[in-house]
């Protein structure tokens, strides 16, 4: 059951009956008060304890007479007049759970606030639609504004109990976000999403609007947060407003579970991991505590058939949240959200001389140790000292820890790398008339903490097709050592009206952003314009934004890249139509144009006349090679004419359009449910650097010209490396009674472009004494496509409902209808260029067996689980 | 007008404001990578019949200093037989240019058919063989037996010099 939200996913708050509206003296110095410090607002008195109960049907649109409602609480039990409330009455002001026995038999419970004498509070018996996540309380009609109605235009509500059974995705419910229009699978992205043309990179994923470091483990495995701890997800896929800050492409926003009645749990078990989650009351319902994590044992259950020298994934991941609500105004909560994965393979030199039985010639010798992690701890203070105004203020600390160790040929590189920051963090909401004029504003610090410290190699030659690694003599690749340990400031504003009236709604806002390494200020316009037919139910939207995004780090560091970078930029257009109809339905179709400026790009020619190189402290020289380097540093401390890798010449636009029809089901309830989704696309991307002709390849230059000559931007634009045409999404659930579920997805997309290879550069590369192969690729850029891929899943659910809780054994079975989708290439760098080579891989939806007479028998994958809720 | 209406219309109107105007102050900032191509543009050699002549005015004063009889002209006749180039009367350093820079063949310096030299890249050769010419002179190897072995061509630094010119070196100031 799922009920209003007040601001920032905390639970409703409902109006105040004493409110300024009932008393002008303090009214004026309530918004005096206000207007001068934005967020301090008078509190109010609470006293009386008499209030009214109101059973509310979203379906029927109607309160419900004859009801029976008890205060869990007090113990006492109350039945709804003709108009469909109650006089009740509490001792003390606090939240209460009202349990309500709806007509059918259904039970809800909510834990409501009751503040002030006559307040009315509503009890909804089902899900209130989509738009109506307002209370209307008390006399003066006192509003408390949801979030979640902020912006119509591209934005994608889901809530848990809708994605977490979605076949084909092994339970995990950020998986379903594929499905949405507008949203697309990245090329080997591992769980990670396109929205709308942006690279995976330009997406930004908040758990109650704390950041995470990475949405999924190693390989796309898992998620790295509980399912159950998730309450709804919301995806912003375009022109987003003002709150949301530092991406560029699209925002993930999770929401997590904000009300915990008794002690309980969700335990699943699966063949790789295990996940687990506990939660319990606080006080008598003043608090709540959720602990939850993961652990995989992949490595165990694969050890059998892993060659030597490889160390499957292994991760982890927990989170744990504690709320406390001292009383109506004041409530804090605690955070930690942290994850870790590991992963290591070595490939030997055992020679068997087997082109067709060793492993890549490219890889023999190599190695490749990769630890990532990363945690986020938040402080959260929430004041909410009326029904019309709520601050939050948020001390966050956020770190992503990486730790590289590589080989390939004769080099090696080892880098361990920090990024993250500490923030405070100030957010306010202000109804100043009613839900007509609303304000929201905030600002944000954050201190940049980056330290890095290793090797980086190169290629020294930037224009050499195919650099050898295995070259000791006339080396092709360079090591540069990088030491940075800096911090930089990041600095952010933001304000956003929203005007509300007549089915118009207009939300004027802008973002201010200050990038400190480069002084980088700016100051973003956002806004979005809707009206609204309430008698057909007709939403006509349309919206505009820019958008900055700071680069990443490494790409600005000062010892081994482009400490010059300036932010990216995003301007998103999006227009679109919202029809609601029979009151399950809802229908979407949406138009977007985004456009990417100066992205960050691997630039091969830009210089830095001279920059003073890296001292290393003394403490940590601890090698023979950091003191060479620190002698060549006091004896060259300047570096002239030092390539910097990255510039921001990148360039980028997609447009496309989508169709979204959904059909609702409310929680609780049993029939079908499920979305079409269809989502047309293009993105064309341009670095913008020089590409060599073949005049050129005959032509000798002075460094000094070819300088000239690289400056001659002649790329043109190409297809991204992941756009896809067309996305089709059909998802079906149907809820047959409380033991059985059955679900299906059918999903249809375009093949994401590749670049076809021409020939090979004839084995000029010899790695342990086997002859390596280096493809030669054509001139035209992301200029084909594989076949398109598509596949139907299904999944069904049996649940054994006991009195604790209930368990559920589910079977999915992924691509029935066996269609053999093709992956992508696959080139052996021991063999030459042929009709072979490359050859098409497959995805691994189907397995094979071996029959008689030599065929394959094919049959479809499938996944079985235990989940476990008490 | 009461005192919330006058803030309500301020605060609408500074947003107003707001939402119409975007700012970036980098958009107006000069481009690096710009000033440093101008000035490449700006500074490139031009004048290379005078580079030339100062290279072959090096060569032909090492060939001089050695005191051999006839050097000069063997060197000039060594440098028809390496570039292909039929050098006019009289046989000096302009002659010899002339001749040079108009040559259908140049050392290839990657040996891999290529076939087009620009200017700079012919500065390359003639600077690093100025280079070389002077270095001996300084060195005192321009003498009756030392000049006959003398040769860019066997000169480590020299190929240095020519590799520091094609891939890195640069006019650009630090």
């Amino acid at each position: 059951m799922e009920f209003p939200e007040s601001n920032w996913g905390t639970k409703a708050v409902v109006g105040l009956e004493d409110s300024p509206r009932s008393n002008p003296k303090k009214r004026r110095i309530t918004r005096w008060t206000v207007a001068i410090f934005l967020f301090l607002v008078a509190t109010l008195p609470l006293s009386a304890l008499n209030f009214r109960i109101r059973v509310y049907d979203p379906e029927s649109d109607r309160s419900l007479p004859d009801v029976q409602v008890i205060i869990l609480e007090t113990k006492t039990r109350y039945y709804t007049d003709q108009k469909g409330e109650a006089d009740a009455t509490v001792p003390d002001p606090g939240i209460y759970t009202f349990r309500t026995i709806v007509p059918g038999g259904g039970l809800v419970q909510p834990r409501l606030q009751v503040n002030v004498p006559g307040q009315l509070i509503t009890v909804f018996t089902s899900e209130p639609k989509s738009e109506q996540t307002r209370q209307t309380v008390g006399a003066g009609g006192i509003t408390v504004r949801g979030r979640r109605d902020d912006t119509k235009l591209s934005r994608y509500n889901v809530r848990l109990d809708e994605i977490k059974r979605i076949p084909g995705q092994f339970g995990d419910a950020m998986k379903g976000l594929e499905t949405l229009p507008g949203v697309s699978p990245p090329p080997f992205g591992g769980g990670d999403i396109v929205i709308r043309g942006a690279e995976p990179r330009s997406n930004t994923y908040l758990l109650d609007d704390l950041p995470i470091g990475y949405a999924f483990h190693f390989g796309g495995l898992n998620q790295v947060v509980h399912n159950d701890l998730i309450k709804s997800i919301d995806i912003y896929t375009g022109a987003y407003p003002a709150n949301f800050s530092n991406a560029i492409g699209g925002v993930i926003n999770i929401e997590t579970v904000d009300e915990v009645e008794k002690f309980g749990g969700h335990t699943t078990f699966s063949l790789w991991a295990t996940n687990v989650l506990f939660q319990a009351p606080l006080d008598d319902g003043k608090g709540y505590w959720i602990g939850s994590g993961r652990v995989s044992y992949l490595h165990l259950v694969l050890r059998p058939y892993i060659p030597d020298g490889m160390s499957p994934p292994f991760y982890w991941d927990g989170q744990f949240k504690i709320h406390y609500r001292f009383n109506p105004e004041h409530a804090i909560y605690f955070y930690f959200i942290g994850a870790k994965d590991t992963f290591a393979i070595e490939v030997e030199d055992t020679p068997e001389w087997d082109p067709t039985n060793e492993p890549d010639p490219l890889y023999i010798g190599a190695a490749l140790d990769l630890n990532a992690a990363f945690h986020t701890e938040a402080v959260r203070y929430i004041w909410q000292p009326a029904s019309n105004f709520q601050n939050r203020i948020d001390l966050i600390y956020h770190d992503n820890i990486s730790y590289f160790k590589g080989k390939i040929g004769v080099y090696e590189a080892v880098q361990s790398h920090h990024n993250g920051y500490a923030a405070f963090k100030d957010d306010f909401s202000w109804a100043i008339y009613k839900e007509n004029v609303i304000l929201d504003g905030g600002f944000e610090y954050r201190n940049f903490q980056y330290r890095t410290n290793g090797s980086n190699i190169r290629v020294i030659d930037p224009e050499d097709p195919n650099p050898d690694p295995y070259d000791t003599e006339n080396p092709d690749f360079e090591t540069v050592p990088v030491d940075d340990r800096h911090r930089s400031s990041y600095m952010t504003g933001y304000g956003m009206l929203s005007f509300k009236g007549g089915g118009l709604e207009f939300k004027p806002g802008f973002r201010y952003d200050y990038f400190e390494p480069t002084n980088h200020e700016v100051v973003d316009p956002r806004g979005t314009l809707s009206y609204t037919f309430e008698k057909m139910g007709t939403t006509l939207i349309a919206g505009a934004g820019t958008y900055h995004q700071t680069p990443d780090p490494r790409t600005y560091s000062p010892s081994s890249a482009n400490p010059y970078l300036n932010m990216e930029e995003g301007r998103h257009y999006g227009i679109g139509l919202e029809q609601v109809f029979l009151k399950q339905w809802t229908m979407k179709l949406e138009g977007y144009r985004h456009y990417f400026e100066s992205l960050v790009v691997d630039d091969p020619y830009i210089l830095k006349a001279a920059r003073l190189r890296e001292f290393r402290d003394l403490k940590d020289v601890r090698t023979q090679r950091h003191i060479d380097e620190l002698i060549e540093a006091y004896q060259e401390p300047l570096v002239y004419n030092d390539r910097m890798g990255f510039s921001n010449d990148g360039t980028g636009f997609s447009e496309g359009y989508e169709f979204y029809i959904k059909k609702n089901l409310a929680p609780g309830k049993y029939g079908w449910y499920g979305w079409f989704s269809y989502y047309w696309s293009r993105t064309l991307y341009n670095e913008h650097q020089h590409i060599i002709s073949d005049e050129e390849k005959d032509m000798v230059l002075s460094a000094d010209e070819r300088r000239i000559l690289n400056q001659y931007d002649n790329s043109k634009d190409h297809y991204a490396s992941f756009d896809r045409t067309v996305v089709v999404n059909v998802v079906l659930g149907y809820k047959i009674d409380r033991e059985w579920q059955v679900g299906l997805r059918w999903n249809y997309r375009t093949s994401q472009p590749y670049t076809p290879v021409v020939g090979d550069d004839g084995g000029r590369q010899v790695n342990h004494g086997r002859v390596i192969f280096d493809p030669e690729y054509s001139d035209l850029k992301y200029s084909a496509r594989l076949k398109p891929y598509h596949r139907l899943d299904i999944r069904i659910d049996r649940f054994l409902n006991y009195e604790w809780g209930y368990g559920n054994v589910f079977v999915e079975v992924l691509n029935v209808y066996l269609k053999k989708n093709e992956a992508g290439l696959s080139w052996s760098s021991a063999q030459p260029y042929s009709a072979r080579n490359p050859r098409t891989i497959y995805d691994l939806g189907t397995l094979e067996q071996p029959v008689a007479g030599g065929k394959r028998m094919r049959f479809p994958l499938i996944n079985a689980g235990l989940e476990v809720k008490f | 007008m009461r005192p919330f209406h006058r803030i309500f219309i301020l605060v609408s109107a500074i947003f107003l404001i707001q939402f119409v105007v975007s700012c970036d102050n980098k958009e107006n900032e000069t481009d690096f990578e710009t000033i440093q191509i101008l000035y490449l543009i700006l500074n490139r050699p031009t004048d290379i019949q005078s580079i030339c002549e100062s290279s072959q005015g090096s060569a032909f004063q090492c060939a001089t200093d050695s005191g051999i009889f006839g050097a000069t002209e063997l060197y000039v006749a060594t440098m028809e037989s390496i570039y292909l180039v039929q050098v006019g009367s009289p046989r000096d350093e302009t002659a010899l240019c002339n001749a040079l820079l108009n040559a259908d063949t140049f050392p290839d310096p990657t040996n891999d058919g290529s076939t087009y030299y620009s200017t700079g890249s012919k500065v390359c050769y003639l600077n690093c063989q100025k280079d070389y010419w002077d270095r001996m002179q300084n060195a005192g190897n321009c003498t009756s037996t030392k000049y006959p072995n003398l040769s860019p061509f066997n000169d480590d630094t020299y190929q240095t010099c020519l590799t520091d010119c094609f891939t890195e070196g640069t006019i650009l100031p630090p």
